[in-house]
Order: C-alpha cells, then sequence, then structure tokens
C-alpha cells in the first residue's frame, strides 16, 4: 500500500527529525573517531627504563644508542605504580610481577605505552631471579612472603600459561637464620643449580647474612635435590637478576657469578665481593678459581657483572669513600666500571667513564664489539657511552634528558 | 560579638584583642552566619558603588561608552558582582592567612612497643603507619624527630621534618610515601627513601618492610 501524500507541517517535521538524525550521526562518527584506538608499535631494538627525581618511572625505546636525546616525558607517560623496574625484557615483549597482588603480567608497547596482553595468577610468591629456558619458556625462581621457602613458576610465556610450580627442594634456613635470598637459578641439561644464602632476623636495625653460599643441585624439571655445597669463601651469590645481572655463562659453557656482600646486598662487609666459577664439566664451584675483587686493585665491594665476550667482563664497583652509607648509596654518585680478563683474574683497566649513580642497575648491554654503558653522571648528565672492544675507545651516544635522573635498565627488546 | 567592617579591619591591621581575633576567626570559619554587618545602608551603598566606580575605571572605555538601557535586573546583578567581588577578596585574603604558615609541622612522639603490629596514626598534616618496636622522640627545643625503628609517612602537604643524624631538613611532598629507617645500634642508620624507590633498599630489609607495613 503507498503512504498517503504527507501534509506540508508533516514534512517540516520530517526534515528535523532528518537533520537531527544527521548530526547525531555526525557527532557519534566524531567521537569514534577521537576515540583513538592505539595500534602495537613496531618494536625498536633497545629499551631503557628511568626513573626521575620524585620516583616516577618511565620506559623509551630506541633503535639507536650511537646519538640524539631522548626526553621521556615528551615521548611517554609515568608507569602506574604498580609496574617497577624488576622486569623481564625479551623480544618485544615486558614481563613484571605485581608485588602485592602477585599477578604477573605480559605487556607490549602501544603508542610508546605499556599495554597489558595477558595475565597470570600466581600465589604467595615474591621474584627473585629469572632463567630462560627455552624460546618461550622462561623459569622464575622466588620466595613465600616469609622469604622461607624457595618456590618456582615454569611459564609458558607465549600463551601466557604455567606448566609447572612448586617449591624448590633446597635447604631451608635454620638454627638462628629465619629467611633466605635466591641469587642464581641455572640449568645444564636436566641438572638445576640454585645459589642462595641465608640471613638472620634484623634486630635493632641490623640486617646481615650468613657467612655461607649454598649451592643446591636439583633435577629438572622434578626439582628434586641430588646435592648441597657450602662455599665460605664469600656470600650471597649473585644478587638478584631483574634488578641486575651478576652471572653469565662463557662460549665454553663455564658459569661464573659474583658474589655481592656488600653493604647493599647481603651486608658481610668482612667478606670479599669475588667470582666464582662452575666449570661446564663440573658440578661444584672450581676450589682453583677465586677472582677476589675487594683485594685486587679495585679494593672496594661491587654489584654487577655483565660478560662481554672473549673472555673479558664488566663490574660496577662501589667507593666506600664516597658515600656515608646506606642512605646515600643510590644518590651519591661513586660507581666505577671496570674491565677484566676473567680467564686469568686479572683487571684489565678501570674505563675512564663520569662517576655513576644509583645502587644496583641493569646498565650494560653488548651488541658486537660494541659495549654499551648507561651512566648517570652529576656533572656529565645521563648518558649512553659506547666502549669499543677492538681499540678500547670510549664515546658518549645518546642522551637521556629532561626530567631522567636515573637510567635503571638498558635491555635488548628484539634481536 | 557582632562581626563588622571595622572589626574586619583591624583584624586585617592584627590590632585585635584575642578575644576579637577569636571572633573573626569564628565568623570566617562559620558558614552559618548573619550578613556582615555594614555601619548602615548608606555604607553599604557607598562600598558598592565604589567598588563598581573601580570596576568601571578598570574596564576598557568602548564599555564604559556605551549606555545600554538598565533593566531591572541590572542593579541586582551589580549588587550581585559586588558581593561576589567582596566576598573573593575576603575569601583570598582567608586563604593567604590560612596558607602562609611554613611547611613545619607538629610531629608528635610515639612508642609502639609492639613486636609485630604497626600502629596508625593520622594527622590533618600526614597519615603515619609506625612499625614495630618504633618510637619517635621530639626535642622541644630545636624540633628534632629522634627515631628508632620504622615508619611510613604520607604527608597531606608538603611538609619539612628534621631527624637526628640528617644534616638538613628533610622535604616530603603531599601524595608520596616515604619509608623512614634508622637505628642508633644498628648498621645502617638514617634511611629516607621514597616508597616508589624500595627496590634500592638491600633486599632483607626491603622484604621486612613489605612483610611490617603490608605494603
Amino acid at each position: 500500500m503507498l503512504p498517503m501524500p504527507l501534509p506540508l507541517i508533516s514534512m517540516k517535521t520530517n526534515i528535523i527529525k532528518c537533520l537531527s538524525f544527521f548530526f547525531i550521526l555526525l557527532f557519534i562518527s566524531w567521537f569514534f573517531a577521537c576515540k583513538h584506538t592505539p595500534s602495537v608499535d613496531q618494536p625498536k631494538k633497545y629499551s631503557m627504563h628511568l626513573l626521575d627525581m620524585e620516583g616516577k618511572e618511565y620506559i623509551v625505546t630506541t633503535d639507536d644508542l650511537d646519538k640524539g636525546l631522548i626526553k621521556p616525558e615528551n615521548v611517554t607517560e609515568a608507569l602506574p605504580d604498580t609496574i617497577s623496574r624488576n622486569m623481564i625484557v625479551k623480544d618485544g615483549h615486558y614481563y613484571s610481577l605485581q608485588r602485592k597482588s602477585d599477578i604477573f603480567t605480559k605487556y607490549t608497547l602501544k603508542d610508546n605505552q605499556l599495554f597489558a596482553v595477558a595475565h597470570l595468577q600466581l600465589q604467595d610468591y615474591n621474584e627473585e631471579n629469572f632463567l630462560w629456558v627455552g624460546k618461550d619458556t622462561l623459569l622464575l625462581s622466588g620466595l613465600n612472603n616469609l622469604s622461607n621457602t624457595a618456590k618456582y613458576y615454569l611459564v609458558n610465556t607465549k600463551e601466557m600459561k604455567v606448566l609447572a610450580k612448586g617449591s624448590l627442594d633446597v635447604q631451608k634456613p635454620q638454627g638462628k637464620f629465619i629467611s633466605m635470598s635466591i641469587g642464581f637459578v641455572q640449568k645444564r641439561q636436566d641438572t638445576l643449580f640454585v645459589g642462595y644464602t641465608v640471613h638472620p632476623p634484623i634486630q635493632g636495625g641490623n640486617y646481615t647474612s650468613s657467612d655461607t653460599t649454598y649451592i643446591s643441585q636439583l633435577t629438572y624439571p622434578e626439582m628434586k635435590s641430588i646435592g648441597l655445597q657450602k662455599d665460605i669463601r664469600s656470600t650471597y651469590p649473585a644478587g638478584i637478576n631483574t634488578v641486575q645481572h651478576n652471572e653469565f655463562t662463557n662460549e665454553q659453557g663455564d658459569f661464573y657469578f659474583m658474589s655481592c656482600p656488600g653493604i647493599a646486598m647481603g651486608n658481610r662487609t668482612d667478606l670479599p665481593t669475588a667470582i666464582f666459577r662452575i666449570k661446564a664439566n663440573s658440578s661444584v664451584t672450581d676450589p682453583n678459581y677465586f677472582f677476589n675483587l675487594s683485594s685486587s686493585v679495585i679494593s672496594n665491594h661491587a654489584y654487577g657483572l655483565w660478560y662481554v665476550g672473549g673472555g673479558k667482563a664488566i663490574i660496577r664497583s662501589e667507593r666506600k669513600d664516597l658515600y656515608k652509607g646506606l642512605s646515600d648509596h643510590y644518590s651519591t654518585p661513586h660507581f666505577e666500571f671496570y674491565l677484566l680478563d676473567i680467564i686469568n683474574q686479572k683487571v684489565i683497566k678501570k674505563l675512564d667513564l663520569p662517576l655513576d649513580k644509583g645502587t644496583r642497575k641493569e646498565c650494560v648491554l653488548v651488541n658486537g664489539d660494541s659495549v654499551y654503558i648507561a651512566v648517570n653522571s652529576a656533572t656529565d648528565g645521563n648518558f649512553i657511552w659506547k666502549y669499543n672492544l677492538k681499540n678500547g675507545k670510549l664515546t658518549k651516544g645518546l642522551q637521556l634528558g629532561g626530567v631522567s635522573a636515573f637510567i635503571v635498565r638498558l635491555d635488548r627488546l628484539l634481536n | 560579638m557582632k562581626v563588622n567592617a571595622d572589626l574586619l579591619e583591624k583584624y586585617h591591621n592584627d590590632l585585635c584583642t584575642l578575644q576579637e581575633r577569636a571572633a573573626v576567626e569564628d565568623w570566617l570559619m562559620n558558614t552559618e552566619v548573619d550578613e556582615l554587618e555594614f555601619h548602615s545602608g548608606k555604607d553599604k551603598s557607598l562600598v558598592k558603588n565604589e567598588i563598581w566606580a573601580d570596576l568601571v575605571a578598570m574596564s576598557p572605555q568602548e564599555i564604559s561608552k556605551v549606555k545600554p538601557i538598565k533593566p531591572a535586573s541590572y542593579y541586582m546583578w551589580k549588587g550581585a558582582v559586588a558581593a561576589t567581588l567582596f566576598i573573593a577578596v575576603l575569601g583570598s585574603i582567608f586563604y593567604y592567612l590560612a596558607n602562609n604558615d611554613d611547611k613545619t609541622v607538629e610531629f608528635l612522639a610515639f612508642h609502639n612497643k609492639s613486636a609485630l603490629k604497626v600502629n596508625h596514626i593520622s594527622s590533618k598534616e600526614y597519615s603515619l603507619a609506625v612499625g614495630p618496636e618504633t618510637s619517635a622522640e621530639i626535642n622541644a627545643h630545636s624540633g628534632v624527630i629522634d627515631l628508632t625503628g620504622s615508619i611510613l609517612i604520607s604527608p597531606k602537604k608538603d611538609i619539612e621534618l628534621k631527624f637526628d643524624g640528617a644534616d638538613s631538613k628533610i622535604n616530603l611532598k603531599k601524595g608520596q610515601t616515604y619509608i623512614i629507617l634508622n637505628s642508633k645500634s644498628g648498621n645502617h642508620g638514617l634511611i629516607i627513601v621514597n616508597e616508589r624507590n624500595l627496590i634500592s633498599l638491600p633486599p632483607v630489609i626491603q622484604r621486612k618492610l613489605i612483610q611490617e607495613f603490608d605494603i
């Protein structure tokens, strides 16, 4: 049936209706156009984690560490409180455990901001160390909330699924010792080496560690104990590698780790900061190898050990004559970098860099013959320096300006 | 005491007696008070006219050249503008007076004898979590805080505190949370760190703080 011809008045109303409909449509489309949907960024090669003077954190990325200037406030927003610098960075993704909620999150970058792509709820877990046991297989090791039980989570990071979890069969703190610290977890075929130490309770402000480095051998993946070694040459093996590395495996498959008895970690300053070795064909620390840094020309404690290839490594050592105590340990520039001959246990030289600040930082990255070192100097500013392993030359590269106060991480985001 | 323009003037010239001062401050703080009493209705219109004259003098000339027909509501608005201005001026004076105090705050002495529990204290200027076996004494002369143990402090405005063991005053910013530790017998001395930077502390101390304060 055909509609009846409409009277004039009704036509007018219809035009108004049409117009308003049109305008509403226009408004809606404009609204959606403005609601920017960000796309995943093409990941860049390198990632830096920065801290400003107010404790706010930023992540910035670049393809070029050799030159340029980045001001974090111009390219990104400060990270939310839930994301901290103890991160794992790999293949364009960031992995971070939320301390309060025990949620382990995988992030990607969208419009230069971290964007959560998947979550995993962990339980009663505090992260200490990580180890990639496969391309997408991550072994997380840590402690329960009481810090007296070693735990692990084996995670498939592609699907963000827990493959296995439980406790690591290592010796619990006994007697006067009530808590522990896991320093390193290293895998060789079907054996896992777990390095750790134990601590007495903090009384009247005294914190300290046992004088012993414990190394448990576990079967992998069952995590059952098959041996325990006690090495009393120094204590607090290798620190927390989500914050700073103190261990590496060289081309021959020999595993090296550094003890951290300085005030920033174990606080057994009577014992030396030293490098230990577990040879590829051995399951215990090499009794003939003990690279004592505290008794070398460095004669200080150190935190941070990075292998640069060809039997050489860089350490970041403190200067006890420049800081007063724990209160100014992170704010006073007092850190120096030394190049070491690992095989022959010799200090090659001190790198001619300005004094660096920040107690523990993941600040050394190797790319072929170039070693990039992030330095926060009170006088020279915040720069990525480049050390050429071939000719020993040091050059200033990328500058971190604006609000940047500390470069606490320098990671390879993409291989 | 009835607050009037004279009294207000005295107040701002700092000539009030204690009683008068209290009355003015009461009047300023109280929202349910009578309208401010002028000396007379004539005064009131005089003040209004003065303010209006000032306004006209300040506004661009073109506006005063245009002489629109003034509707009845014009007079109502005129009064409202004058009243608004008057309130704004009073408000800014009060705001100025209220905010003119420096960053020093009254810090309370406390002693938490429990070996496990955390005590919570909330004041106008900060909220405080006092760790187990923590005490603070304040030197009445110097205002220096003698702290033993651990506290977590979140200032509600920018504040300054002086601790025994520190060379200078410590600036604590509004909205941030700080961890302050001190021990006389222990091996770390006074440590002041933003909660966000907890990770820079030795892991053993970090874990203790996380457990104690549930942070």
